[in-house]
This record gives structure tokens, C-alpha cells and sequence, in this order.
């Protein structure tokens, strides 16, 4: 069966951020939480299900355990759990081709450099974290910062160690990814095609409306309550 | 008298979007872990994420250098509140952000350090000011939503710190010291290493 594509993904996260935003009761994230389960099954996503259910579970039983004097960042976890739907509805489009995702937009008329934005601003979350991680690495395998409570008794040694290596490979990952795009054509004016199926078809049909009655039930029985 | 910016100067290359993009991703990363040191006290938490992005600032706008790098990054950290559900999050950073971008205003804004410095500051004010905002318009609906999430004791006292003017004032100065100093760090680390190596 042909999964759902960018168009369908891009109109349920819509749908996403509104409900987010309207519903008040727990029990209604937590039915949130669920439609995106099926959402993500319905795109073969199966596999990514589990680790999001972890980790849902788990920020809101921080967000209960935490002390009290941590203060906002007890709500940091509490608002990245009903933010959960959302995460995971952006996952299908993380899991995109991102051909298929720049052509979808820009026959949606969005300006190109958005595009791109969008783009990058999707696909690079993992990469950062990895390149933070792997400069955290590189200091512990030159033992600059030898025990956990090193980089608290140097601050600033800590925090030129940290963000110098960061801001460089933001750069060069920056300039190595404009170089990449600029070769592949990413300037070319020519209307831009997809060799992976983005019209939207009743598959997208169904998945929508499937959504949007769901989305609506959720949205109605916080209100009937 | 200041020079005139030519309309090419300004124009946005793709480069420069994606050079945006990754930068704010890690200043969102930044920002979304800050929050941590609320447990030494809550008026320091804009001013220290201020100072740990300073130097990924200093650095994208000294790189990208033109009108609108505030602005575009206001209005993506405002997009990325939505997705928390804290709507007015873009409406008070995108209206900091055309301060900003005012301050910034003229030939080579983003170079001038003192002038790239406040606008900087001036945006974590306005970042601060987001927790502010709801408390004077819609106190009922924002208490309400936080108190699903806090015990009447922890939210006595953050609303100790967020509606007492005299706390709200001290919360807006130490984001825009912090701001300040991390633009100060920011361009002492921009020269000794990123220009040093020709990097921007």
C-alpha cells in the first residue's frame, strides 16, 4: 500500500500544532499521543513507535518526580510530553526523502530559501546532538576535562573547549551543505520534479479524514467533559 | 554620514539560510536545556542562555552580514515555542527581533560589535519577557495551564518572580548583561580563532 506523503504530513502537523494548542486535559495528549502512533504506523514507521512511547512516558514522570526547584525545567519536560504529537507526526517528515518534501513545498509556492530552511531545520537536529556529543568525546579522549566536575572548577576553559569546536563544524557543516546543494542544483530555476510519488492521492485522503475525526472527537470530548 | 546599503549587499544567498538554519538549530538545542538552572534561581536563566549563545551568534552574523539574521532568528525560535504550545512566544520575539534589526539598521550593523551586542541583548529581553507577556494579558488561561505541571508552592513562587515588577526589571537586566557579556566573549572568541583561521 502507498503510504502518505509530504502534502498529507504537512497538513496533519497543521492540524497537530492547532490541537496542541486547544486541548487542556491530560487524557487528551495522551489520546494525541495514540492518533500519532497510527499515523506513524500507517507510514511503516512501526519501529520508530516504541522509542517515542519511552520517551513520552518518561519525560512525564520527570516532569512528576523532578523537585520542585527546578522549577522551569519541570515544565520543560512537561510541555516536550504534550509536545510528543507533534514530534512524531514531524518524524514522518524527518523520514522523508527530502526531495520529495523541497518539491511538495515549492508547489506550494513557498519561497525556496524557506524551503531549504525547513529543510535543514528538520534533518539537522540529530546532526547537531551528534556533533555536541562527539566534541564531548574529543575532550574526554585528550583528557582535558578529566573528571565530571573538571569543567565546573575551569568555567571558562570549559566554555571555550565546548563552543569554539561547535561553532566551527557549524560552519563547516554549513558551508559543506551549501557547496553539496549548490552542485546538486538547488539554485536552478527550472521547476523542480521527484522521482517518489507526492501528488496527493486517496490514501492521503483517507489518512487525512481519518485525522481530522479523530483530531475532533479528542478536541469534543474535552469539551463535553 | 552612513553610506547607503546597496540592494545586492542585502540579498540573501541560499548559503546564508543554511548557514541560519544550522546555527539556530543549536541555539535552540541551547535554549531548550537552559531551563536547567532555574535550580540557582529563575532570573538567571535568559541571562545564562544569552551568554551560551553568544558566541554562535557573533559568529552567524559576522558570517552572514545582512539585514534581517535577528529578525529571521527571533521569528524561528518564536515557531519553535509553537510547538510547545506557547503562542505568543513568536509575537513577542518577532517584535524584538524589527527592534533589533532597527538598532542593526545600516552599513555593516551585524560588524559594529557595540550596535550587534544590543541588538543581541535586546532579543534576549524580549525572550525574558515571553515568560512576562502572558502573566499581564492572560493571567486566568496561562496560571491555569501552568498548574497542571506545578504545585501550589512552586508556582506561588515563580509567580513571585514573574509578576513582581521590581523581580521582572532585575530578570530583563541580568539577560541583557548576559547578552552583553556573551557578545563581549563572543567577539574575543570570533577573533582569536573564526577570523584568525579565515573561517568567516
Amino acid at each position: 500500500m502507498r503510504k502518505p506523503g509530504p502534502k498529507t504530513h504537512l497538513s496533519v502537523l497543521l492540524l497537530a500544532t492547532i490541537l496542541t494548542i486547544l486541548i487542556k486535559e491530560e487524557w487528551q495528549v495522551h489520546m494525541m499521543v495514540a492518533l500519532s502512533v497510527v499515523y506513524l504506523v500507517l507510514n511503516h514507521l512501526s519501529r520508530k513507535v516504541m522509542p517515542f512511547i519511552l520517551v513520552y512516558v518518561m519525560s512525564l514522570v520527570i516532569a512528576y518526580i523532578m523537585p520542585q526547584m527546578l522549577g522551569t525545567m519541570k515544565l520543560v519536560f512537561y510541555s516536550f510530553a504534550r509536545m510528543m504529537p507533534l514530534v512524531m507526526i514531524g518524524a514522518t517528515l524527518m523520514y522523508s526523502p527530502p526531495g520529495s518534501l523541497m518539491c511538495v513545498l515549492e508547489r506550494m509556492a513557498v519561497p525556496r530559501p524557506i524551503t531549504v530552511m525547513i529543510c535543514v531545520l528538520l534533518r539537522f537536529f540529530p546532526v547537531v546532538i551528534m556533533e555536541m556529543q562527539a566534541i564531548r568525546d574529543g575532550i574526554r579522549a585528550r583528557g582535558i576535562f578529566p573528571h565530571w566536575y573538571s569543567a565546573l572548577l575551569h568555567p571558562a576553559m570549559a566554555y571555550e573547549c565546548y563552543f569554539m569546536p561547535l561553532v566551527v563544524r557549524c560552519l563547516k557543516l554549513s558551508a559543506e551543505l551549501a557547496s553539496s546543494a549548490e552542485l546538486r542544483g538547488i539554485e536552478s530555476k527550472c521547476s523542480r520534479t521527484s522521482i517518489y510519488p507526492y501528488h496527493f492521492k486517496s490514501v492521503d485522503a483517507v489518512a487525512l479524514l481519518i485525522y481530522i475525526i479523530a483530531g475532533t472527537a479528542i478536541y469534543g470530548g474535552g469539551i463535553i467533559r | 554620514m552612513e553610506a547607503a546599503v546597496s540592494p545586492l549587499q542585502n540579498r540573501w544567498t541560499l548559503r546564508d539560510f543554511i548557514t541560519l538554519a544550522i546555527f539556530n538549530v543549536v541555539m535552540l538545542i541551547i535554549m531548550t536545556i537552559c531551563p536547567i538552572f532555574t535550580f540557582a534561581s529563575y532570573l538567571v536563566v535568559g541571562g545564562i542562555t544569552a551568554l551560551l549563545n553568544a558566541p554562535l551568534y557573533v559568529v552567524m552574523s559576522n558570517k552572514i552580514n545582512k539585514r534581517g539574521v535577528l529578525f529571521f532568528t527571533s521569528v524561528i525560535t518564536g515557531l519553535y515555542f509553537i510547538a510547545y504550545g506557547y503562542a505568543y512566544f513568536l509575537l513577542v520575539l518577532a517584535c524584538m527581533g524589527i527592534v533589533g534589526e532597527l538598532v542593526l539598521w545600516g552599513k555593516d550593523g551585524y560588524k559594529n560589535p557595540v550596535r550587534n551586542a544590543i541588538a543581541y541583548a535586546l532579543f534576549y529581553v524580549g525572550y525574558s519577557l515571553c515568560a512576562i507577556v502572558p502573566l499581564i494579558f492572560f493571567r486566568d488561561a496561562y496560571i491555569a495551564t501552568l498548574s497542571k505541571s506545578y504545585s501550589k508552592a512552586a508556582m506561588d513562587k515563580m509567580l513571585y518572580y514573574y509578576s513582581t515588577p521590581s523581580m521582572a526589571i532585575t530578570m530583563l537586566a541580568i539577560s541583557a548583561a548576559g547578552g552583553l557579556l556573551g557578545c563581549l566573549i563572543g567577539n574575543v572568541l570570533f577573533k582569536k580563532h573564526v577570523k584568525k583561521a579565515k573561517l568567516a
